[in-house]
């Protein structure tokens, strides 16, 4: 069984955007799974409440990072349009995007903006509990360092690999008619 | 028109810790400097006696959370109650240390040539992990309260000597993802420790989008 992980905290996103996911997920994955929500207003069945109330925005992904087993997390703002199956194998290794398709042009600050390659929209894992250690220990110099949770496993030594293929894109490329299409950055 | 030595400096941090430049750049930016100069002076200004202001010629401060250091250096330059023998820069940061040598190595140099032997020694780690002998130091200052869990603050405040100047600042900036404990105004910040303080010295400073809040007092 493969748990199904979004985050839905504060207001940039409201329930619909839970709802579209949980459909698009039930019509794309026809692997067995659970959907869950991670949130700070629980209200529906699927909802879990945030551990990590400290927490603000998207660091409350590495929260995620608690749960063990078959996971896999989407982003708010994506839109699947074909099966997704590919996604769930190959738990054992934590997996993330690749960025570097639309970020072609922006890498000449990647140093001292301490930018990143790494799209977490997705991600798939088995057990990252020491990836949340390691974050909670320090958790006000990474705050202080990185403006989110993609700079922080690019820049801290996290071991991860990217998602094969070509199935998953972002709006910033131009092709909104990919397997998954990222719409990072849109909604600001 | 530029300053020679901090464009020296700059061009260090970007050669062996690029990823830090900003960082840095803020740690020592005109609202850091600004926030720095007020406590020393007010610290000054402070009239109550406290551990040892009189018996002993030299005090020792430690600085909670100190980032790349630049308090330790206003205090050196500024702090007029006491000689100061060392400052204790504790920080959880691995780099704290040999960024903060590479911002102040001319200043350590020149302090040296003036006779202004203060020792800056810096300790990498938890605050929650602070030696009993470090926090036997004279004066107790934490800048950032807004980004510590309360609890922690209080088990260092109940770990310091009866008698321990102590200073604190915290802001009402609560839209930083890193400030998870703000307080909406002086007096909040005030009642949460007048049960552990005597001899409370306030003071605000208005930054626009946020004030900061510093107090003052002694360990009951």
């Amino acid at each position: 069984m493969v748990d199904v992980y979004c985050v839905k905290w504060g207001k940039k996103y409201n329930r619909d955007f839970v709802e579209k996911l949980k459909d698009s997920i039930e019509k794309h994955l026809t692997v067995n799974h659970n959907f869950k929500c991670f949130t700070d207003e629980v209200e529906k069945d699927y909802d879990i409440p945030i551990t990590n109330p400290e927490l603000r925005g998207v660091w409350h992904k590495l929260s995620l990072f608690q749960f063990k087993g078959q996971c896999l997390f989407f982003d708010l703002d994506i839109k699947i349009n074909d099966n997704i199956d590919f996604l769930a194998s190959e738990f054992d290794k934590f997996t993330v995007i690749d960025s570097t398709p639309w970020k072609k042009e922006k890498l000449r600050t990647l140093l001292i903006n301490n930018d990143t390659l790494v799209n977490s929209s997705i991600m798939r894992w088995s057990d990252n509990t020491k990836i949340l250690e390691k974050f909670l220990k320090k958790r006000d110099l990474y705050l202080r360092l990185y403006s989110g949770i993609d700079r922080f496993i690019f820049n801290e030594d996290i071991k991860y690999k990217y998602f094969k293929g070509d199935q998953i894109s972002s709006w910033q490329e131009g092709n909104e008619n990919n397997t998954i299409v990222l719409y990072n950055g849109k909604y600001v | 028109m530029f300053d020679i030595n901090t464009i020296e400096i700059i061009k260090k941090i970007i050669k062996d810790y690029p990823t830090r430049l900003l960082d840095v750049l803020n740690s020592i930016g005109e609202r850091q400097q600004i926030s720095k100069d007020w406590l020393v002076e007010n610290l000054n200004n402070y009239k109550h006696s406290f551990r040892n202001k009189i018996k002993k010629d030299n005090v020792s401060i430690v600085l909670l959370c100190s980032w790349y250091g630049l308090l330790a250096y206003k205090l050196i330059e500024k702090f007029k109650i006491k000689k100061i023998d060392r400052i204790y820069c504790v920080d959880f940061d691995p780099l704290s240390k040999r960024i903060s040598q590479k911002l102040f190595r001319k200043v350590d140099n020149e302090n040296l040539k003036n006779g202004l032997l203060t020792q800056v020694r810096h300790l990498e780690r938890d605050i929650k992990e602070v030696d009993e002998k470090v926090l036997e130091s004279e004066i107790i200052i934490n800048t950032s309260c807004e980004h510590l869990n309360q609890q922690t603050i209080y088990d260092i405040i109940d770990r310091t000597q009866r008698g321990t100047l102590i200073v604190l600042q915290s802001n009402n900036y609560h839209k930083i993802p890193e400030h998870i404990n703000t307080v909406n105004n002086l007096n909040e910040f005030v009642s949460q420790y007048q049960s552990r303080l005597i001899n409370i010295d306030m003071f605000e400073k208005d930054f626009l989008e946020y004030k900061r809040f510093m107090i003052i007092g002694i360990k009951r």
